[in-house]
């Protein structure tokens, strides 16, 4: 399996408050996404999973956006690296200054990632009426994707009615404005996109949220087919429960850091999970709530979920000290963890999921 | 499906269905007579002397005569020529300032959206009817630079429109997601905002600024501030073209009404006036009408 995508230390933040101080969103996050794997990105609400996401796309709307890091797309012997070698604009940035190396800096981001988008990486939003354009049909929409996928000439509309009946919408659903359709409609056409544009990698944000149980399913096995290798996908979620089957691997994501990755036979399995929270998220799936506190966004050194955590909590006032110290994550089988109690408490019993 | 799949961005309203349709119908209707006056002027129907001083409305002159004894009817539909190039001129000049600056201001929020805001400011404090009469008098005899000035004065009328519903659509998830699929800044902007968001209400503004102009010029010519108005006898003693605005003047000015009982020559020129202006804002009305519905 070859490498899609690959983001290594990104690191993302933004201005708050005056004198502005930079609150960092996304903490130093690396993964690696291969051609057939379907990555599930796992966090509650802030965690930072759809900034991480939009960073693959070179999308973050705030400034400074980017702080550290790299993502390198590697797709048929073409290596593009959005964030890498124009380092001296992103300092300007980060001194709060817009000078013209700024500015440069932004329009190769820009140049860079529209090379990416929408050609080798393709989003699908987590609100699909709202995401595609009111005043195109939906024939329109989707005969666009499908000319950015590479089909040109009088066939295309037949694709799109295609397209339209495989994702279980009828051919004249063509005709409609994305307001005349209902929100589970509106979802489908945009898998219908997705499915059109034929991305190595597809990037749905939450994309069974806010539906009723019945057409999540019926959006799942449209992910199913949508997701087929050899193409890759990054699966950003709250709960692992409804993709367990589908997802190959598993990233969950704490206050802006991956703090748990690692295939989903390690994470799910008798193995895992091995972070506290990750254990505490899965429970949470269950209807079983442990102690929380709120998320800090700005963070001291150390583990961020601390505060919330049951194992640091347990442990005496001298072994709590190190959940204070900065912390690389360990590898523990397959998996990558950041907790420095993940080797000596082990995995739960028996796993959760 | 292949037709219903034709059936793209942005729907389009039809003239006589749909809402607004009434305010298009009529804006219609006065606008075709203005283009029918234009047509009869351009084939062969001039202003000459050909009839008695204020003579009544009859098979011969439609409208009757002025003053002079020139047609009425031959000298509305001469006045067209008078209106229609600077209305086109100040369109072009408020369009495309207007929608240029308006995208660049909601766009670049920063230093350049300010700097545009302080202009659009800066002209909209300045009196405009000074702006106006200095620049028609710099430019006399011809209209045209005076229609540059309407233009540009009218300008952040078109400039605050175009940047408030673009700042408002800017921040919409669909204009994040046509990004993201890969379509660029400029094809966003221009295709699927000022396209296929903005037309109906440009267009309006368009039909706006042209009453605008026609307003302005009757005015001017009514005040005499206008040479070729002064000049509207050639020395053969034949009128030639001369705004709504003179030949109101110039039927006033001989006490038509008071004295002789002749009320057509105001009443005509004043009626089509009023039935131009009225159409070009009851058309833009529909138009925004029909945009917004769709």
């Amino acid at each position: 399996m070859s490498v899609v995508v690959s983001v290594e230390g990104l690191s993302v933040g933004f201005w708050r408050g005056r004198p502005r101080t930079l609150v960092p969103v996304v903490r130093d996050v690396s993964l690696t996404i291969h051609t057939g794997d379907i990555v599930c990105l796992l966090g509650q609400s802030g965690s930072g999973k759809s900034v991480t996401a939009l960073s693959l796309l070179g999308m973050v709307p705030w400034e400074p956006g980017i702080l550290s890091g790299r993502v390198v797309y590697e797709m048929n012997g073409e290596r593009i690296s959005l964030y890498e070698g124009i380092e001296a604009g992103r300092g300007d940035l980060l001194d709060g200054r817009a000078p013209r190396s700024a500015r440069r800096w932004r329009r190769q981001v820009e140049e860079r990632a529209s090379r990416v988008r929408g050609k080798l990486a393709h989003y699908v939003f987590q609100n699909a009426q709202t995401s595609l354009n009111p005043f195109w049909t939906v024939g329109a929409i989707l005969e666009r994707h499908l000319r950015r996928g590479g089909r040109a000439g009088p066939d295309v509309l037949r694709e799109a009615a295609r397209g339209l009946e495989r994702v279980g919408l009828p051919p004249d659903t063509a005709g409609q404005y994305p307001f005349e359709l209902s929100g589970g409609s509106a979802k489908r056409v945009t898998i219908a996109c997705a499915a059109a544009a034929e991305p190595p990698l597809v990037i749905a944000d939450e994309p069974t949220t806010g539906v009723d149980p019945r057409l999540r399913l019926e959006i799942l096995a449209l992910f199913r087919e949508l997701c087929r290798p050899p193409r890759a996908t990054l699966l950003i979620s709250h709960g692992v429960g409804l993709f367990q089957d589908l997802v190959s691997h598993i990233c969950v994501m704490y206050a802006g850091q991956i703090v748990e990755a690692g295939p989903r036979g390690d994470v799910l399995g008798p193995g895992g999970p091995r972070h506290p929270y990750t254990r505490s998220l899965l429970l949470a799936e269950l209807g079983v709530r442990e102690r929380s506190a709120p998320v800090a966004l700005a963070v001291e050194a150390g583990c961020a979920y601390r505060p919330s955590c049951a194992v640091c909590a347990t442990l005496p006032d001298a072994l709590q000290r190190r959940c204070r110290e900065p912390q690389p994550p360990l590898a523990v089988d397959q998996s990558l963890v950041r907790c420095w109690w993940a080797a000596e408490h082990g995995p739960s019993e028996g796993g959760i999921a | 499906m292949i037709a219903s799949a034709k059936r793209a961005h942005p729907p389009r309203a039809r003239v006589l269905d749909g809402p607004g349709a009434r305010y298009r119908a009529l804006g219609s209707v006065a606008v075709g007579i203005s283009l029918i006056l234009l047509g009869l002027h351009v084939f062969g129907m001039t202003p000459g002397i050909g009839g008695a001083a204020f003579e009544q409305p009859s098979v011969r002159h439609p409208l009757g005569t002025d003053g002079r004894g020139a047609d009425l009817l031959a000298l509305i539909a001469a006045a067209q020529t008078t209106f229609v190039l600077p209305a086109l001129i100040a369109c072009a000049v408020g369009i495309v300032a207007g929608v240029a600056a308006g995208l660049a201001a909601a766009w670049y929020e920063g230093r350049i959206g300010a700097l545009i805001r302080f202009a659009a400011v800066l002209i909209g404090t300045f009196p405009r009817i000074v702006l106006l009469v200095l620049i028609a008098i710099a430019f006399e005899p011809s209209f045209n630079g005076a229609a540059v000035a309407v233009g540009v004065t009218f300008f952040p009328n078109i400039m605050g429109e175009v940047r408030q519903r673009v700042a408002d659509l800017k921040r919409m998830e669909f204009v994040t997601a046509l990004r993201a699929h890969g379509i660029g800044l400029w094809r966003v902007i221009f295709v699927h905002l000022l396209r296929g968001h903005l037309m109906g209400h440009v267009t309006r503004q368009a039909f706006f600024l042209m009453a605008y102009v026609v307003l302005i010029e009757a005015s001017f010519g009514y005040l005499g501030a206008l040479r070729y108005n002064w000049d509207a006898f050639a020395g053969d003693g034949e009128p030639r073209a001369e705004g709504l605005g003179r030949i109101l003047a110039q039927a006033l000015s001989r006490a038509s009404i008071a004295d002789l009982g002749s009320w057509w020559p105001v009443a005509m020129a004043g009626a089509f006036l009023v039935i131009l202006l009225g159409g070009l804002a009851a058309l833009g009305e529909g138009v925004v009408q029909g945009a917004e519905e769709a």
